[in-house]
Formats: C-alpha cells, structure tokens, sequence
C-alpha cells in the first residue's frame, strides 16, 4: 500500500467513520415532531391540556445545571424560579406590593394576575390560598410591568405565581400547543419560551395504548416516573358526623389508632388500588412536610377483629362520599362501610361533587398538595372547602399570619400548627399516601412531573426519532 | 222504637214480616251453604296448587344446591392452593371467574376463627368476622340453608354451601351461594308460578315453636303485578292472609312463603253472593205480595173487631162486624159471632144500667126533695102550733106571738117557693138563646156585685185577645154567678178570689174559665156528688140544685165543669166552653 493510497484509505476510513459516527449521533438527537399518547385519569385531563396550552408565568428550576441555567436563565434574586413571560420581580413595603416586570404584553399578564389570584371564573389555587388568609390583591397594569397589592404582606409570591398560567378569555393559546380536537393537542410558533419537540399529544382515556400512562402495569422494559410527592388520602368528617363519632374515635378501646388499624391502609393499597400507600402520619404528604419522627405506637397492639355486625334495614346510615373512578378511594371507601357495619351503621356510599361538603357524613378525598410549600399546600386545601375551617383553633391557626411569612421556615412552623389544628379537630384524618406514577414508554424522554403530578413534555421526545 | 210509634206493629204487618223473614232466612241458608261447600272444594283446589307450587320450589332450591355443590368442589383445591402461597386476595382463579360470570354469587374464604380471609362479593371485608360462621357445621351441610349474608347495603338472604380444605396447617372454610334477593325470587316466582314468593327471616328466639307465626317482619316480596301493593309482606297480617293462600318452606333462618291469590275464590263467593241476593229480593217481592194477600185476607175479620171493640170501649154499643156471606166456620168467624152477639147484649144491658141509673137518679132527687120540703114544714107546723097553744092559752101577747110566727111561716113559705122556683128552672130551663158572647164581660159583671165586699180580693187574669164563645147570655150569667156566688160564700165573704180566663188545647179550641178561692176546699166525698141536685155543703143557706143548674147548663153548651183544688189551697171549679169556631168545625 503506498503512502498516498494508505492516507486516502485513513481518509476514507475517516470519512466512513466520520458519517458512521454522524448517523449513529442523528439517531440519539431529540427528533422534532412525532406524536405522543398520555392514558390519563379523567381528573388529570384538563391540567395537562391546561399546562401546555397556556405558558406557565413562573417555573421552579427542576433541574440544576450550568447548561441549563445558561439555556433557561433564573430570576435576578430568585434562583430556584425562571420564567419565559416575567423577567423581574420585585418586593416593597414586606410584601404587601409586588413589581412583576414583563417583557411584552403587560395589559394581558395583569388580567391572567388577576384572575389566577383572585379566582375570577375558574378553579385557581393560589386564589384558594389568598380567599384562606382573607387577603385580597389589586392588580394593575402599567408599561414595563404590573404591580400587584395586596391588603396583607404576602411572602411567597412566587410560589403562587408558580401556580398561574399566561391565560385571558380573549387571548387565546400562550403555551407550546393548541387544542385542536377532543383531547388533541398540536405544536403551534409563537409560544413564550423555547419551542417544545413534539408535533401533537394525544389526551386518551385509562386503559388505552399509550406512551406514557398514569398508573399503569407493570410492563417489561417500561420505565416508571414517580410524582415529586405521593396523594393524600383524606377522611373529611363533617361536624354531624364527628359529633355523632360515627367512627368511634372518641372510644378508647378503638380510637384513632384502632380505626387506622382497622383500616390496613398499606393492605388496601396494595390489594386494590395495585399502587404503593403508606399509611399518613399527618395531612401533608412526605417531600411536602418537613421530616418529623413517627409516633410511637401505644396501646394494645392487637385490637378486637371486626365483625360483619347483623343490622336491620332501619339500622342508622351514614353517608360515604368519594370520587368516582379512584380504584384506591373506592377501595378505602369499602372498607369504611365495614368498619361502620361493625360499629352498627350502614353506609350510604354516592358520587361526591367538587363543590359540596360532606353533606353530615363522611367523605373520601384524595388530595394533590398543588405545591411543594407546606403553608400554601394547607391553604390552598383550606380555601376550597369551608366546611374544614369551622372548628376555632383552626381558625385560630388559620388566622397566623406567618403562613404566608417571606421566610420559609416560619411559614413551615405555622404549616405544622395549623395541619397539628386540623388533625386535633378531627375534620380531616389523613389515612394513607399514594404515589402517583406513570409507565413510561422506554424510548420517551425529557418528560417532567410538575408538583401536583400533571406531566410538562415541553422538553419530551422520543429517542427513537418515531 | 221509632218504627213502632210511626207504623203501629199491626197483626197484617207482622205477618208480612214474619213471611218475609222466614223467605230471607231461607234464601240466606241456602246461600251459606252453597257458598260453604263451592269455598270449601276451591281451598282444596288451592291447597293442591300450593303443594305442587312448594314442590317445584323445593326442587328449584336442590337444583341450586348441586350447582353450589359442584361450583364449590371445583373451588376449594384452588382456593386452598392460593391461600398456601400466601396470597390471601380476592383472587379465586376459575372459580373468581364463576363469580363474575354469574354463576355464583357469593364466595368466601374463612379462617379457623371465623375471620373473612377473603371474599370474592364483598372484598372490603376481609379479616372481619363473618356472622355466620358458626352456622358453617359439617352437619348442616346436607340440608336446604339459607343465611342473611352481609353485603356493602346491609344484608341479604342468600343459600349457601360450604366445604372445609387444608391450607398447610390452617382449616379454611369456603363457602358459594346465590343470593334469594328480589330478582332472584322473582324468576323462580316466574317458573312456578307462585302469585307471591316472600323469603322472610325467622326470629331465632321464636324459630324453636316453628309456627306460622314465628316468622318476623324482615321479608323479600315479589308478586305479580297488581297483586302486592304494599312493599312489604307479613305472613302475620290478617289480610294477606286473607288474601292469599300461604304455604311455608322451611329453610332454616328463614321461611320461603308461596303465596297463591284466592281472588278467585272471593269472586265465586261474590258471584254466589250476588245471585243470592238477587234471588232473595225477588223471593221477598214475591212472598211480600202473597203475604199480603194472604194477610189481608186473614186479619181483615180480626181488623174489624179491633175497629168494632174500639166502638165498644168508646161507648157506642151498636157497633157490630159485617158478616161476609162467604163466611165459614173458622176460628175468626165464630170471633165475630160472639162478638157481635156480646155487643148485643152489651146494648142491651146499657139500656137497663140507664133505666136503673135514671131511677136511680130520680129517686135522689126525691129523696132531696122530699127532705128539702120536710124543712120548711117542720117549723110552719111549729108556728102553728104555738099559735094555736097561744090562741087556747089565749095569751096576752097572742098577737105578738101571732106576728112573730106568721112571719116565720111566710119565710119559710117563700123558701118554698124559692125551692120550687128553682126546681122548676133546674128542671126546665128556657130555649137557648145563642149569640157571640164574651167571657169576660159575664165575668166582670158577676164580680162587680161583691166590688166593695170588705176583706175580698179579687184577682183577674185574663188572656189577651179571647175569642167569642157562642151561647146563652142568661143561661151562662147563671153558671158564672152561681161559681162566684159559691166562692164567696165558701170564703165567708173574706180572702182571695182568682178568676182565669184562657184558650187551651192544640191547638186553642177550647176557652176555660177558672174560679180559685182561698176556703177551705172540697172534701173529697162529696166531690163526686157535687154537682147532682139538692146536695150542698151550705146546709140551709143553700138549696143544692146551683151547681147542679150550672153543670146542665155547661153540658147543653157542650162544655164541661170540674171541680178541684186550688194551686194555693182552696177550692176550683173549671168550665171549658168549646170555642165557636172549633165547634162549628165540630158540628
């Protein structure tokens, strides 16, 4: 071989090499376009059609890195927060006004402001949070920013702006995509921030083919994607129920500790929701409260078995709310009815409705803490349901100003008395955790969980360039 | 009773009754027993249905058990296998698969303690105590049971088998069933073709006695459409039994109640009843037109005795029963024989009590008059005497003596004369001369003459606006003077005169005038000769025919005159006029 034709087979080698290497590398880029199907549960659907549509105003930095804080740059004073619709933000007087500056369209972020926080038309949690401390804001618009007041120092402001989207009756999509069918969403230009990857989501029920399903079985080669931090499952009582101890709480053979017992919690997770549960040592789920020792068992360890008391059909009957299509509510909602037919109650179980109470019997709730702050999480529960926050030292507790403290540890000091209140009053036991995942298709990546357990795929694709 | 003041229970009606009700008793007779023995072989028809009804159910519920059986052999290796890996779950591999798929619908496992190791119908209640476990004996196994098996609503029947297995160390016992809920009942009700099916539970305490009535209120019922229209069913309560036919199957807790509609019996009965009741009117019509011919034509004879012994009592004694010249010999016609031929001599002896009364009546009157003439003569034959003594003695003072006792002669002459005046007006009073006449001017003339009597009281009452009473002026002057007179004398002059004038009767026809006098009254022995002539209780001063004039006067007026006590002590004389009008009515 001569040296010229050994130096044109090293080239061709290395062009062969070079091209090989380039193909091989095409395949592991992000492939724009593509459809992804997400099998969600009915609950999930609007959030996530809701988040992708309409642009996020605050994100929580999820991933820390110089490439990314270089790509995504934070909030000047805000490191764990960055945003594509604020560039500033700026407190005066304690809180009680907030400068949110903008890059363009401010008249349109004041109006998304305003109605996220006050609640104007639609179900918002940050303006659950503020309508529990009895604080309102007024929201004004100005060239360059718009200037939030409000009649109480509020601390996290970007935790609850965290929870607002880019979103007006007469604008229309501000996200990376645009609704185009029933549960069909579409890639769309113009969106704030950088472009998403993929060409279109498909919303599909439970149960069918998808790429990403909530839940979900176990699947060879699928990978499985935990939520930030597991649901709760609540036992709402109302103030006839509990004066009525219809649970037997207030017994001391049985009590709190006998009625969880009772209730197995890990068993019923395990048998009938097929997820993992723990049982629920306080409201707020672990990752959302802060690390606490776990009570010591008292009492005896081995309580009474329960018995399938005979009851006549005019035997007393309390009301079971829940949620339909929860596997696991409706499995601890069952084994409710036995425990009140051992204590010589029937149970009435009906299809509960977001805005009713408890109606004078109990309810099953399993609540997603919307946010990873304690204080806001309890809030935001508090503002929805009035029927949890007429007992006084909740309200004592709710009165604290320091839940809605700028320091984060004095906000979750107040977290921990207001959910100790809660707990004391008996209106709302918690009885298991539940995490939330999603089977994951093995060649999808870039899928991220936002803290209420909603999946963001503005960074999703697929490996495989399908 | 109302009905006998309205129609007077006459022999005619009763006999018609009497007819009517013999017809009705009848008719009723025979329409009980009719309808006895018709009801009688319907309930046996009935009782027939039900056992075969019962039967067929009984083989239904055996079908059931073998099916159980069969489902329960298939399940208990599995179930045992699945429990021995340590799975305690609501997962029964084929037999789970049955549940689903209908054929079974209750299926548990149970532990050696009676806890729930699993359940496939209600997996909530796992490791809680089933109730009924200790009824799960192997000796209890061959026989129809049926338990209340816990569901999420409460409770519901439900037959069951069970079987025991081995899971490594531990007995389990498996238990499959169907539920006997409404649906359920419902078909076998639909292949039996029972009208009504309850499952009802049996009071444990109560279930030893077994009887019919043992059974407590907690029942599933179905019926036909129609046929239940109350949502529960009680085999105690009288009206379903009254309604329908029951027959028990005992299964244990429970009784499975067949009950079959006797409406059909009810309308044979109402159809029986119906008929009856229109062949009892018309028999009743029927014998109520003969009965009254047949009455009439007896009680006819006896009808006119009582009319002809009402004439009797009331006086006429002419009255007598036409004879039919049809007549025969029968009981009635020899009654009226003798009664007419008693009337006869009733009459007859009437007119011999008169004659002898009228004698009798005459002789008193003599006998009064005789001794009212006896003495006024007594003392004229004394002054005749002492005069002729006198003349023989011949008295100085013979003409003193003379005067004295002509004097006494001629008052007693002129007592004479009164008395035969008044005989003669007693006797023969002059015509009558009748015009309208008012009460109250006799009466106010009468008592004018005694106005100024000293120590007399005279009390008028009289009734506002008193008809005229047609009669003689003269002759009831007399009457009312006469009563005035009598009161007055019979007060010695002093006291209390009370006059009443007024209309009595319903309505008014009769005008009564009152006398009242505070005396001393009327003894009662000669209150009833009162008013015959030449009886007085006035001794001389009175001639005894003044009460007897006035009661003659008020009889030809057709009045009538009493005489009484007082309201305040003392005497009362009444007479009743009748008043012109209601006597012209009555003439």
């Amino acid at each position: 071989m001569t040296p010229t034709s050994a130096r044109a087979l090293v080239a061709l080698s290395c062009l062969a090499g070079g091209l090989a290497a380039g193909t091989a590398h095409a395949r592991r880029l992000p492939a724009p376009g593509g459809k992804l199907t997400l099998a969600l549960p009915v609950e999930l659907v609007g959030p996530t059609a809701e988040a992708h549509v309409y642009a996020p105003i605050l994100e929580s930095v999820t991933v820390d890195g110089a490439a990314e804080r270089l790509a995504r740059p934070t909030l000047k004073g805000f490191p764990r927060w960055r945003s594509s619709v604020v560039t500033e933000l700026t407190s005066q007087e304690g809180g009680k006004i907030w400068k949110v500056g903008v890059e363009a369209q401010p008249v349109q972020v004041g109006d998304a402001l305003a109605r996220c926080l006050r609640g104007d038309g639609t179900a918002s949690w940050p303006a659950d949070v503020l309508r529990a401390r009895g604080v309102t804001v007024d929201v004004t618009a100005a060239q360059g920013d718009v200037t939030l007041r409000f009649s109480a120092p509020v601390g996290p402001v970007p935790e609850l702006l965290a929870g607002c989207a880019l979103r007006t009756p007469q604008a229309g999509p501000t996200g990376s995509y645009t609704l185009v069918g029933p549960g069909l969403l579409r890639w769309r230009n113009g969106a704030f921030g950088p472009p998403a990857l993929l060409g279109s989501i498909e919303l599909a029920a439970p149960g069918a083919r998808a790429d990403l399903v909530a839940g979900g079985a176990d699947v060879k080669g699928a990978g499985t994607l935990l939520a930030p931090f597991p649901d709760v499952v609540l036992l709402l009582q109302s103030a006839e129920a509990k004066r009525a101890d219809v649970l037997g709480l207030d017994d001391a053979a049985f009590g709190a500790r006998g009625f969880r017992q009772a209730l197995r919690a890990d068993l019923l997770a395990a048998a009938y929701a097929q997820g993992r549960g723990a049982a629920a040592e306080g409201l707020l789920p672990p990752g959302v409260a802060p690390a606490r020792p776990l009570p010591e068992p008292q009492g005896p360890e081995r309580l009474a078995p329960l018995a399938l008391t005979r009851l006549p059909p005019d035997a007393p009957r309390v009301l079971l709310l829940r949620e339909e299509g929860d596997a696991l509510v409706d499995g601890v909602v069952e084994r409710l009815a036995v425990i009140l037919r051992n204590r010589g109650r029937l149970a009435d179980i009906e299809r509960a409705s977001a805005a009713d109470d408890a109606k004078g019997g109990l309810e099953l709730l399993r609540w997603r803490p919307p946010t990873r702050d304690p204080a806001l999480a309890l809030l935001s529960l508090a503002g929805r349901r009035k029927d949890l926050v007429g007992d006084p030292a909740v309200q004592r507790a709710l009165s604290d100003p320091q839940l809605l403290s700028a320091s984060q540890d004095e906000r979750v000091a107040a977290a921990l008395g207001l959910e100790r209140a809660w707990m004391d009053a008996g209106l709302a036991i918690p009885l298991l955790t539940a995490d939330r995942w999603y089977t994951v298709d093995p060649d999808l990546r870039g899928v991220v969980l936002r803290e209420d357990g909603v999946p963001l795929l503005f960074d999703a694709y697929f490996a495989g360039g399908r | 009773m109302a009905w006998r003041v309205l129609i007077p229970p006459s022999l005619r009606f009763r006999l018609i009754a009497a007819l009517l009700l013999a017809v009705a008793l009848a008719v009723t007779a025979e329409t009980i027993s009719h309808m006895a023995e018709v009801s009688s072989r319907l309930e046996r028809d009935l009782a027939a249905h039900g056992d075969r009804v019962s039967d067929a159910l009984r083989t239904e519920l055996e079908q059931t058990l073998d099916t159980l059986d069969f489902e329960l052999e298939a399940a208990t290796g599995p179930v045992a296998r699945t429990l021995l890996g340590g799975r305690i779950e609501a997962r029964f591999l084929g037999t789970k698969a049955r549940l689903q798929e209908g054929v079974l619908e209750v299926l548990k496992v149970l532990g050696p303690d009676g806890a729930i190791l699993s359940s496939g119908h209600w997996p909530a209640s796992f490791g809680a105590l089933d109730p009924n476990f200790e009824g799960y004996r192997p000796e209890k196994g061959q026989s129809l049971h049926v338990v209340d098996e816990p569901t999420p609503e409460g409770s519901s029947p439900a037959i069951e088998r069970w079987a025991t297995g081995r899971a490594g160390a531990r007995e389990v016992t498996v238990v499959a069933g169907r539920f006997l809920d409404a649906p359920q009942l419902e078909r076998m009700r639909g292949r039996t073709g029972a009208d009504v099916l309850a499952l009802c539970r049996v009071d444990e305490a109560e279930a030893a006695e077994s009887s019919r009535t043992a059974a407590a209120r907690a029942c599933v019922s179905v019926g036909a459409p129609g046929l239940l229209g109350q949502p529960g069913f009680d085999p105690d309560d009288p009206a379903i039994d009254d309604r329908f036919h029951l027959v028990a199957i005992d299964l244990g807790t429970h009784h499975l109640w067949v009950g079959l509609d006797r409406s059909t019996i009810v309308k044979v009965r109402t159809g029986i009843l119906q008929r009856a009741v229109f062949v009892g009117l018309a028999s009743i019509a029927f014998a109520m037109l003969l009965g009254t011919l047949i009455a009439t034509r007896l009680t006819r004879p006896i009808e006119q005795l009582a009319q002809g012994a009402a004439k009797l009592a009331s006086g006429d004694l002419s009255a007598r029963i036409p004879v039919d010249a049809r007549r025969g010999n029968s009981e009635v016609d020899r009654l009226v024989d003798a009664f007419n031929s008693m009337a006869a001599d009733l009459e007859r002896g009437q007119g011999r009590l008169l004659q002898a009364e009228r004698v009798a009546a005459w002789q008193e009157i003599a006998r009064g008059l005789a001794h009212e003439l006896k003495n006024p003569l007594t003392p004229i034959l004394g002054a005749m005497d002492v005069v002729r003594k006198a003349r023989k003695l011949d008295r100085p003072d013979f003409d003193a003596i003379l005067e004295e006792q002509a004097t006494a002669v001629v008052e007693e002459v002129m007592r004479l004369k009164e008395l035969s005046d008044a005989f003669a007006r007693f006797a023969r009073l002059p015509e009558k001369k009748v015009e309208p006449l008012r009460m109250s001017e006799l009466v106010d003339h009468a008592v004018a003459l005694y106005a100024n009597t000293e120590g007399l009281t005279v009390e008028r009452v009289y009734e506002e606006g008193l008809p005229a009473v047609d009669a003689d002026r003269t002759q009831l002057g007399i009457v009312v003077t006469n009563l005035i007179k009598n009161a007055v004398e019979a007060m010695d002059g002093k006291g209390t005169l009370r006059l009443f004038l007024r209309r009595v009767g319903d309505p008014p026809s009769t005008l009564e005038l009152a006398v009242d006098d505070s005396g001393p009254g009327i003894a009662a022995e000669v209150r009833e000769r009162l008013f015959t002539p030449y009886v007085t209780t006035k001794g001389s001063r009175g001639t005894g025919l003044g009460l007897a004039l006035a009661h003659r006067i008020v009889h030809d007026h057709e009045g009538v005159i009493e005489a009484g006590d007082a309201p305040g002590g003392g005497a009362r004389f009444t007479v009743r006029l009748p008043l012109a009008a209601a006597r012209g009515a009555g003439s």
